[in-house]
C-alpha cells in the first residue's frame, strides 16, 4: 500500500500513504513510545515501513504501551524530546489523501443522516396513553366515593352527608360509622365491614318518625370513619360538620335532593369543553379571570382533548391542576 | 528523511476541524433551510475556489505577485518551503476543509429536519400540553439554586409525541424540569410523561423545556449494557455511602463521573482553583483508565489483534460506565483514532488524531460544538499538543528539564482554557497552574482505585470498600489542595466578563508567550545580563528509563474541567410555581 519513500520535501509532500486521516505513519517517523528502548526509536525515524515495526513497538513494554496510550487518548505530548525542537508545521494535503478522508468524511454523514431519518420522526403512530391512572393520593373525597364504597354508592351519595377521612380502612373487619340526624340513638355505631346505609341506622335505633328516608340511599354501603346524617322532612341536607377540611370537598356534598339548584358545584364533575364561566369559577382555585381565560383557551385552540391541557392556561400550574383533576372532565 | 529527524507538526486536518466547528456553532442555532441553504452556498465556492486555484498558485509562485482571492491563499503562505510543490496542493487542502464543512452542514441540516418533523419546537411555542413517549438521555440531576429547591432536570429523548389531537413519532432531546421522583430514574428507562412544553433557547441541544403535570410513568427499566453500567455505579455508591464527604462525592466523581453528592463549599474551591476536570470523569480520567489498560496488556504480552479485542470493548464499556459526556467522547474518540490506527498497522499522533475526533464527533453531533465541556476538553488538549513542547523547551533555560515538562503542561492547558473559563465565570485565578500541578498526582491512583472498586462491588462489596477508602485517600489530597489554594489570596482575580473578556484574556496571554519567546531580547532591552543559554540545563536522557517512566506516568496531566459548573441552568430557573 506504501509506496517506496523516496526522496521527498520535507514536511510537505510526504504523505503516500494516501491515507490522511490522522493515522499517516508517512509523516510521523517519531510517534512511538519515549521509553521505547532503542530499536523502536531508531526505527521510528526511518519511517515505519511495515507492521513489523509497529508490532516492534507495541511490544515494546509496559511503560512504553502506558504512556503511549495515555498521549494517544490525552494528547499529551509523552513523545517530545526536550532535545528535538518540534518539526514544522505542516498543511498540505495530497489530493488522494484528501480524497480518502472526504470519502469517509461522506460515509460518516450519510451515516448519521440515515440513522437520524430512519427513526421516522413525524410518522403517525398510536395514541400514547395519556391518561394514565396514577394513583397519586387524592385531596380528599369530596365528590368521589371512597373506593370501598364501591360503584352504587357512586354520586347518588350526595344526598347523604359524608364527610370522609383521608383514611378510610374498613375493608376487612368491623367498621366504625357515626350515624346523627333523625334517628333514635344517634352517634357510633360499629357494623360488619361492607354494611349498608340501612343497617346503620337500623343499628342507631332506626330512623325516627320525621326522617326523610326517601333522602338518602339506604342502599349504600358505608366505609369506616364516616358520618351519616339522616335529614328530617323538610330539612335540606347539610355538609357534615366533621373535618374534611380538603379543598373542594365544600362542594361536594349532594344538593339534588331538595332541588338546591343555586349552587353552581355539582357533585359531577365540570365539563371543561361545555362549561360556562359561571360554572368554572365555582370550580375550588378558579375565579373569573382564570375560568375566562379558560374560556378563551377553549375557543382560541380547540376543544380540551384532555384534563391535563388546563395547565396549558396561563396561570394554572400543576399544584393547581392537581388540585382540580378530579373536579373536571373532558 | 525530515530535515533534522524531526516529526512535522501534522496541521492538515486542523483548518477542515476549524471549519467544521465554526459551521456546526453557527449551524446549531439556525434553521433547516438556511443551514441546507450554506452547505449548498459552500459547495458551489468550494467547488469553484478549487477550479481556480491551481492557476493562481502558479502565478504565485512567481517572486512578488501578490495572490487573488480566495480563502486558500493564507494556507497558501502559511507553508514555507514548500513552494515548488505548491501548486498541487493547495487545491486538496481547500477542497479538504470545504468538503469538510459542507458534510457536517448537511448532516446538521437532516438532523435540524428530523427535530422539525418532531414537532416540539411549535409544541413549546403554543405552550402546549402533550405526552411524551421518551428514553431517558442521561442522569438526572439536581438544580442547585436558591429557589429551586427539589427541581430535577432530566434530559430525554423523545421517540412519539401526542398532543391530545394526534400522536406522532419524534427523535429530539428535550428536558424535563420535574420534581424529585425525576432522580430516580437511570439512564435508558423509558418513560411516558405529560407535561407543559416550553420554548428551549436557540442553540441549545434540547428542542424544548417540558414542566409535567404527572408523575412520570416508567416502561420499560433499561435493557443490556446500560443496566450493567447502572448496577455498577450503584454498587459503587453502596460502597462509598460511609466514606467521609469528600471521599463520597470525589470517588464516585472520578470513578464513574457522579458529582451528585459534591459538598457545595469543596466544589466551588474546585471551581476556583480550576481542578473542575478533577471533580467528575473526563478526557484524563479516560486516558489514565486506556493508560492503564495498556500497560496491563503490555505486561501479558498480548499480541496486537488481542490487545485491541481487550482495548475496544473495554473503552467502550467505560465510556457506558461513565457517560459520554462531551469530553469523555472526545477522548474516547482520540482513542478510537488510535485503536484504528493500530488495526492499520499505523503509529497515531495526538494533532491528528485530535483533529479527526473533532471533524466526525462534530458531523455526528453538531450540538457538542456548543458544549462548553467539550470546548474545553479540546482546547485543553490542542494547548497541550501545541504548546507544552516548545513551552517546556523554553522554560528549560529557568528550571530543570523534567521540571520545565511537568510545568509547562498545566501552562499550556491553562493558556488555551483561560479564555473559555472567563466566559464560564469571569474571574481569573492565579493558582490554578500551582494547583493542578499538586493536585495531580494523586489522580491516576484516585482513579484506577475508584475504577476497580466499581468493578468489584457487585461481586466482593468489603473488598471495593477497602479499595474506595484507598481512592478516598488520594481524593483527599486533591480536596485538600482545591481547599488551600482557593483559600489563598489571588484565588479569584476579577476579569472582564463576557467575549470581549474572552479576547482581552487570550491577547494577554498571546502577549505573555510572545514576551516569554522573546525574553532574551526583551532582557537585553532592559539591561539584564542572561543568566545562562536555554538548553543548557541537564537532560533527562542520563535518567534511569523507569525513573522517566515513572516520573512521566505520575505527573502526566489530564485536561480542563469536563464539567463547566453550572452555567446557565439556574438563570432558567423561573420564580416558583404559581
Amino acid at each position: 500500500m506504501r509506496p517506496e519513500p523516496g526522496p521527498v520535501l520535507p514536511g510537505a509532500v510526504d504523505d503516500r500513504s494516501g491515507d490522511g486521516l490522522s493515522v499517516d505513519g508517512s509523516a510521523a517517523p517519531e510517534p512511538g513510545p519515549p521509553l521505547a528502548p532503542g530499536p523502536a526509536h531508531e526505527d521510528g525515524v526511518s519511517r515505519p515501513a511495515d507492521d513489523d515495526a509497529v508490532a516492534a513497538r507495541f511490544r515494546a513494554g509496559a511503560l512504553g504501551a502506558v504512556s503511549a496510550a495515555y498521549a494517544t487518548a490525552h494528547g499529551h505530548p509523552v513523545g517530545t524530546e526536550l532535545d528535538q525542537p518540534t518539526g514544522r508545521r505542516r498543511w498540505a494535503v495530497h489530493a488522494r489523501s484528501a480524497a480518502l478522508v472526504l470519502a469517509v468524511l461522506v460515509a460518516v454523514g450519510a451515516a448519521v443522516a440515515t440513522v437520524a431519518v430512519s427513526r421516522g420522526a413525524g410518522a403517525p403512530t398510536g395514541r400514547l396513553s395519556a391518561a394514565v391512572v396514577v394513583p397519586t393520593p387524592r385531596a380528599t373525597g369530596g365528590t368521589a366515593a371512597p373506593p370501598s364504597a364501591g360503584t352504587t354508592s357512586g354520586t347518588g351519595t350526595g344526598d347523604v352527608g359524608l364527610a370522609t377521612p383521608a383514611a378510610d380502612g374498613g375493608a376487612a373487619g368491623s367498621i366504625l360509622v357515626h350515624v346523627v340526624g333523625a334517628v333514635r340513638r344517634p352517634g357510633l355505631v360499629r357494623l360488619a365491614a361492607g354494611a349498608r346505609l340501612e343497617d346503620a341506622v337500623e343499628a342507631a335505633g332506626g330512623a325516627t318518625a320525621s326522617a326523610q328516608l326517601d333522602a338518602v340511599n339506604l342502599a349504600g354501603v358505608v366505609s369506616d370513619g364516616e358520618q351519616v346524617r339522616v335529614p328530617r322532612r323538610g330539612e335540606t341536607p347539610t355538609a357534615a360538620p366533621a373535618g374534611a377540611a380538603g379543598s373542594g370537598a365544600a362542594d361536594g356534598t349532594g344538593t339534588e335532593a331538595a332541588g338546591a339548584g343555586s349552587s353552581g358545584a355539582s357533585a359531577t364533575p365540570v365539563d371543561l369543553n361545555t362549561a360556562d364561566v359561571a360554572a368554572l369559577d365555582a370550580l375550588p382555585g378558579i375565579g373569573p379571570v382564570l375560568a375566562q381565560r379558560i374560556v378563551d383557551r377553549r375557543t382560541q385552540g380547540g376543544p380540551f382533548t384532555s384534563v391535563d391541557q388546563l395547565d396549558e392556561v396561563s396561570g394554572i400550574g400543576p399544584t393547581l391542576l392537581a388540585r382540580l383533576r378530579d373536579l373536571v372532565r373532558v | 528523511m525530515n530535515a533534522a529527524g524531526r516529526p512535522p507538526v501534522d496541521l492538515r486536518l486542523a483548518p477542515a476541524a476549524l471549519g467544521v466547528w465554526l459551521a456546526c456553532w453557527w449551524a446549531c442555532a439556525s434553521g433547516a433551510t438556511a443551514v441546507a441553504t450554506a452547505a449548498a452556498g459552500a459547495l458551489v465556492v468550494g467547488v469553484g475556489t478549487v477550479l481556480a486555484l491551481p492557476p493562481a498558485v502558479a502565478a504565485a509562485r512567481a517572486p512578488g505577485r501578490e495572490p487573488g482571492s480566495g480563502p486558500a491563499r493564507p494556507r497558501g503562505r502559511t507553508r514555507p518551503g514548500s513552494r515548488g510543490a505548491a501548486s498541487g496542493l493547495v487545491a486538496p487542502a481547500v477542497a479538504l476543509a470545504v468538503g469538510a464543512v459542507v458534510v457536517a452542514l448537511s448532516a446538521c441540516a437532516v438532523q435540524l429536519v428530523v427535530r422539525d418533523r418532531s414537532g416540539l419546537g411549535r409544541l413549546a411555542a403554543d405552550g402546549r400540553v402533550v405526552t411524551l413517549d421518551a428514553r431517558v438521555r442521561d442522569d438526572p440531576t439536581p438544580l442547585r439554586s436558591t429557589w429551586g429547591e427539589g427541581v430535577v432536570l432530566a434530559p430525554l429523548d423523545v421517540t412519539a409525541v401526542d398532543d391530545g389531537s394526534g400522536a406522532w413519532r419524534a427523535a429530539a432531546p428535550v428536558l424535563v424540569r420535574g420534581d424529585q421522583a425525576w432522580s430516580a430514574l437511570a439512564v435508558g428507562t423509558r418513560v411516558t410523561v405529560t407535561g407543559r412544553l416550553g420554548p428551549a433557547d436557540p442553540g441549545e441541544r434540547d428542542v424544548a423545556l417540558l414542566v409535567p403535570v404527572r408523575a412520570p410513568v416508567v416502561r420499560a427499566p433499561p435493557r443490556g449494557p446500560v443496566a450493567v453500567a447502572d448496577a455498577l455505579r450503584s454498587g459503587l455508591m453502596a460502597v462509598t455511602d460511609d466514606l467521609s464527604p469528600q471521599a463520597r462525592a470525589l470517588v464516585r466523581g472520578v470513578a464513574v463521573g457522579d458529582v451528585t453528592r459534591l459538598p457545595d463549599e469543596l466544589g466551588a474551591a474546585m471551581r476556583t482553583v480550576g481542578l473542575t476536570h478533577v471533580t467528575a470523569v473526563s478526557g484524563g480520567h479516560f486516558a489514565i483508565v486506556v493508560a492503564t489498560l495498556s500497560g496491563l496488556c503490555a505486561v501479558l504480552g498480548l499480541g496486537r489483534w488481542t490487545r485491541l479485542m481487550v482495548l475496544v470493548p473495554a473503552t467502550a464499556g467505560f465510556v457506558l460506565l461513565v457517560r459520554p459526556d462531551p469530553s469523555v467522547v472526545r477522548s474516547a474518540a482520540m482513542c478510537a483514532v488510535a485503536l484504528t490506527g493500530a488495526a492499520l498497522g499505523r503509529p497515531s499522533r495526538a494533532v491528528p488524531a485530535l483533529a479527526a475526533s473533532v471533524v466526525v464527533l462534530l458531523v455526528a453531533d453538531p450540538w457538542l460544538a456548543r458544549a462548553f465541556g467539550f470546548v474545553l476538553s479540546v482546547a485543553a488538549t490542542a494547548g497541550i499538543v501545541l504548546l507544552a513542547g516548545p513551552l517546556a523547551r523554553r522554560l528549560s533555560a529557568w528550571l530543570p528539564r523534567s521540571l520545565a515538562l511537568v510545568v509547562a503542561v498545566p501552562v499550556a492547558a491553562q493558556a488555551a482554557c483561560g479564555p473559555v473559563l472567563v466566559l464560564l465565570s469571569p474571574a481569573v485565578s492565579l493558582w490554578s497552574v500551582p494547583a493542578n500541578l499538586v493536585a495531580d498526582p494523586a489522580l491516576a491512583p484516585a482513579t484506577v482505585l475508584g475504577v476497580l472498586a466499581t468493578l468489584v462491588a457487585p461481586v466482593w462489596p468489603p473488598g471495593a470498600h477497602v479499595l474506595a477508602w484507598c481512592a478516598g485517600c488520594a481524593t483527599w489530597w486533591i480536596a485538600r489542595v482545591a481547599t488551600t489554594a482557593a483559600g489563598l489570596p489571588g484565588a479569584s482575580v476579577a476579569w472582564v466578563g463576557g467575549p470581549f473578556g474572552a479576547a482581552l484574556l487570550a491577547v494577554a496571554t498571546t502577549a505573555a508567550g510572545v514576551a516569554l519567546w522573546n525574553w532574551r531580547a526583551l532582557a537585553g532591552a532592559a539591561g539584564l545580563a542572561v543568566p545562562w543559554a536555554p538548553g543548557a540545563r541537564p537532560s533527562l536522557a542520563g535518567w534511569p528509563w523507569v525513573g522517566r517512566g515513572t516520573l512521566r506516568a505520575c505527573l502526566q496531566r489530564p485536561d480542563r474541567p469536563a464539567a463547566p459548573p453550572a452555567p446557565v441552568l439556574p438563570a432558567r430557573a423561573s420564580p416558583p410555581p404559581s
